[in-house]
């Protein structure tokens, strides 16, 4: 679904059209890119939504292939070259969530683990340090242990792209589509639709419409 | 069945699956309790024997050899070699079966030393030497040779109760099969403590579990 066709259906479910100019492509833009990061959250897991003594978001990132086909067009892979001295190794411009991560040769596990838990990691004799690397994270970056680690494999869930309704106004001030300065969205159909809602719920209370946000939250809760 | 493969079977069991990234039942801690198994099934084995057919014995399939481990002199006429691992506690020194000597220089092989229990050597002490014997006594991790010979000139095989080479992951497990349930049982039910004992998830300065 390109994002002209979103914004129509939002338009639609707003029961406003573009003269009106209730929702303006400017607010249209915020709310989808709101949406698109409220679904994201989600699907990584809500943990808002964790129960006492038992961490888990009734969606979880990894939870299913269902989940993983989700959140595909965010996955992408990069190589880390950690400082040889400091271990560190920054974030990708547009990461967001760690997937995994492996060496380089061989797709050896390197396990993330807490600051808390460090010490216990680097003296363990079972599973020496040296053979067992790990990584912490922190606001530098990855921080690899040992620290001479060479280099890593990372898989990570990266920022979505802004979705962009782009617009020239036509001779009478009215916004017309130009696809040459969209930008569609990367979601799959259905998943669209899920930020849609979000979107909605969002130009809902904005434009003080109970019935966009009622239904927005009924698609949002109880599916489409 | 190498170590690996084994070591993996068992974390599939544990995991229900191909263990995830996140795993704490690791490779090495499953091999590290691995040695602890294979002593069980060895006295397993023994005890079976011993009823079965009234002889303290441990089945062929259970013994390794480990070559060429250096011999160092340790006191006057007393010479040492370090063991891969302590010898199992089975009879008084059935945990190892056979210690020769081997001439670098040649192929040629010594007769096998009669080793010892510690109290069999407080009376050997007051004896006559027995000709063309070495007679030698385990004690932790060493097994101490008594003679006037010049040993640290050769090296020694030992072969002893000892699942295989427990460094090396793709070496043959040497526990005959009909051992593995023995060996399964005893890791499920240590791991599974492990897996499914209350952690302490919240770094707050106190050794009180507070959340899963």
């Amino acid at each position: 679904m390109d994002v002209n066709e979103c914004y129509r259906l939002v338009l639609l479910a707003t029961a406003k059209n573009v003269q009106d100019g209730y929702v303006s492509p400017d607010d249209f833009n915020l709310a989808m890119n709101n949406g698109q990061r409220m679904y994201l959250d989600y699907l990584l897991g809500e943990y808002q939504k964790y129960q006492p003594q038992r961490p888990i978001a009734v969606v979880e990132f990894g939870q299913n292939e269902r989940i993983r086909e989700s959140l595909a067009p965010l996955i992408y892979g990069a190589n880390l070259f950690p400082n040889t001295t400091t271990g560190i190794a920054p974030f990708p411009s547009d990461y967001e969530y760690s997937d995994n991560m492996w060496g380089l040769y061989g797709f050896y596990n390197i396990k993330f683990i807490q600051q808390d838990r460090l010490d216990s990691y680097i003296h363990s004799s079972i599973d020496p340090i040296a053979e067992n690397p790990v990584y912490l994270i922190q606001h530098e970056g990855f921080h690899f242990f040992p620290e001479n680690f060479g280099s890593a494999r990372l898989s990570y869930v990266r920022k979505p792209p802004s979705i962009v309704w782009g617009y020239v106004p036509d001779s009478n001030g009215i916004p017309v589509y130009n696809p040459a300065t969209s930008q569609d969205p990367i979601w799959s159909e259905t998943d669209i639709l899920q930020i849609i809602a979000r979107a909605l719920q969002w130009l809902g209370v904005n434009l003080q419409f109970g019935m966009v946000v009622q239904y927005a939250s009924q698609i949002k809760n109880e599916g489409q | 069945m190498t170590r690996r493969q084994y070591i993996e079977r068992i974390r599939r069991l544990i995991y229900g699956n191909q263990p995830p990234s996140e795993a704490n039942i690791t490779v090495g801690l499953v091999n590290n309790y691995l040695s602890d198994a294979i002593a069980l099934a060895a006295r397993t084995n023994y005890t079976d024997n011993l009823k079965l057919d009234g002889i303290s014995a441990v089945n062929n399939s259970f013994y390794t050899t480990f070559k060429s481990l250096s011999v160092s002199s340790d006191e006057q006429f007393l010479w040492k070699i370090t063991l891969p691992q302590i010898p199992l506690g089975l009879g008084e020194t059935d945990g190892i079966s056979t210690l020769i000597f081997k001439d670098s220089s040649s192929a040629q092989l010594s007769y096998p030393v009669i080793l010892l229990s510690e109290n069999q050597v407080s009376f050997q002490r007051g004896m006559r030497p027995i000709p063309n014997k070495l007679l030698a006594y385990p004690q932790g991790e060493f097994i101490y040779v008594m003679s006037t010979l010049m040993l640290s000139d050769y090296t020694a095989n030992v072969t002893m109760i000892s699942g295989g080479l427990s460094t090396d992951l793709d070496s043959t497990l040497n526990v005959p099969p009909d051992y593995f349930a023995t060996m399964t049982e005893y890791l499920l039910k240590v791991l599974m403590i492990q897996k499914n004992q209350i952690q302490d998830v919240v770094s707050d300065g106190s050794d009180i579990v507070r959340s899963t």
